[in-house]
């Protein structure tokens, strides 16, 4: 059995995930509003309880390497002089 | 079998009832109940959601979890625009307020709410203004204009502004001292470095991690008259978030090229591992007038995400089991 379960979900702000939420299941949030939950019971009810639509790993990683595609080849197209003062988007490699 | 005394050089108070107001680490017995007693943290820390911000950033930030500001900073998507917006937290939801005087990216600010400080950023901007919860106006310059200093020590009429980053020649190890008026210039880093996570007082402060060229773990503190080296924290990373007091301290993410969600925290002496942010985040806001069992973490490359440190507190049992 997989370690996490990977979906999209909108961040609604406060109570979105709670204290309790974050003992009771991993959770990390990526661009491209994809959520790495802990594969139990309580994360799958908590990422169905936030509209969440489950995805695969590898589709939940092309969402946010096209994020991050996009964010990079933005700054990269930046004159040199706006450059100096932002760090370019580094990749992300989902757990 | 040791005795209490003769670890901690002190005897365990035999109470009929608890105290009204114990210290954190206070230790009693309670002979009503026969129960050894404890005040402290009771549960263990996480983060949960707040309120989303209005302009997804990095910005520079002062006040608690639950009374927060946050000014400027950088859009974090093209055209990555400098900012002179400010917006306040309740501890549920953000709102606009008015703008601070200038717009600028990398900035350093301290203090609380209603009597915050901002100072420096991007080109060597050497302002500072100071908040009062509704206006802006003007402070003293700093004497070397920078960016990518540290905020987060001391409040708005007794701050420092730590390490940086001048162009050029790059990293700088100056530190200067704010009375309210006008900056000096203090006792120096030992180590240059920018993007320090700032925490405690002119007279207390605490300087963890940063960057030059690569991300560091070296942490210096300050009494007042000199910085020493302690114990380097556990991660390295520039541009952490940071909550809390010299000795009792948060710092969280950091590392503008891979953000990271890593929390720790620091006792005056150790670090140990919290548990993690969702979002990673670097150059974000925290809570420069918070602690380090209740904080805040504020967009810094993570959109408009807002998360909210809690490490639940009271009196609780110690069990000999």
């Amino acid at each position: 059995m997989s370690l996490f379960i990977y979906g999209t979900a909108t961040n609604t702000g406060k109570n979105f995930f709670t204290h309790q939420d974050r003992l009771d299941f991993f959770l990390s949030g990526h661009p491209g509003n994809i959520w790495v939950v802990g594969n139990n019971e309580k994360g799958a009810v908590w990422l169905a309880s936030k509209n969440g639509i489950t995805k695969t790993k590898s589709e939940a990683q092309a969402i946010v390497d096209a994020e991050i595609t996009a964010a990079q080849a933005a700054w990269d197209a930046l004159p040199d002089d706006e450059k100096t003062g932002s760090t370019r988007p580094g990749n992300i490699t989902l757990p | 079998m040791s005795d209490y005394n003769v670890i901690a050089g002190l005897r365990i108070k035999y109470l009929s009832a608890d105290p009204s107001n114990p210290e954190d680490g206070q230790v009693w017995y309670n002979s009503s109940t026969n129960k050894l007693r404890v005040e402290g943290v009771v549960g263990t820390g996480a983060w949960a959601s707040g309120g989303a911000v209005g302009l997804a950033r990095t910005t520079a930030s002062a006040g608690t979890q639950t009374a927060n500001v946050i000014f400027g900073g950088q859009m974090n998507n093209p055209p990555y625009a400098p900012q002179s917006v400010v917006e306040e937290y309740n501890g549920s939801s953000w709102s606009e307020v008015n703008n601070m005087p200038y717009a600028a990216s990398n900035l350093g600010g301290t203090g609380t709410q209603t009597a915050a400080l901002v100072f420096g950023g991007y080109y060597n901007v050497s302002t500072t203004a100071e908040y009062d919860g509704t206006n802006w106006t003007g402070g003293g310059s700093l004497n070397t204009g920078r960016e990518i200093m540290t905020g987060g020590a001391g409040i708005q009429t007794a701050a420092l502004a730590i390490g940086g980053y001048i162009r050029e020649p790059g990293a700088t190890n100056k530190v200067e001292q704010y009375n309210g008026s006008s900056w000096t210039n203090g006792p120096t880093l030992n180590t240059a470095l920018y993007g320090r996570a700032g925490s405690g007082t002119t007279s207390a402060a605490l300087a963890g991690g940063g960057q030059t060229s690569s991300q560091s773990n070296a942490v210096e503190e300050y009494n007042g008259s000199s910085w020493s080296t302690v114990n380097a924290r556990p991660y390295s990373a520039g541009s952490a978030m940071a909550s809390g007091t010299q000795t009792a301290a948060l710092n969280y993410g950091g590392n503008p090229s891979s953000q990271q969600t890593t929390t720790v925290s620091y006792d005056g002496t150790n670090w140990s591992a919290e548990s993690a942010m969702a979002n990673g985040r670097s150059m974000g806001g925290g809570s420069p007038s918070g602690t380090s069992s209740a904080a805040l973490a504020t967009t810094g490359g993570a959109g408009t995400a807002t998360e909210e440190f809690t490490a639940p507190s009271g009196t609780s049992n110690i069990s000999s089991s």
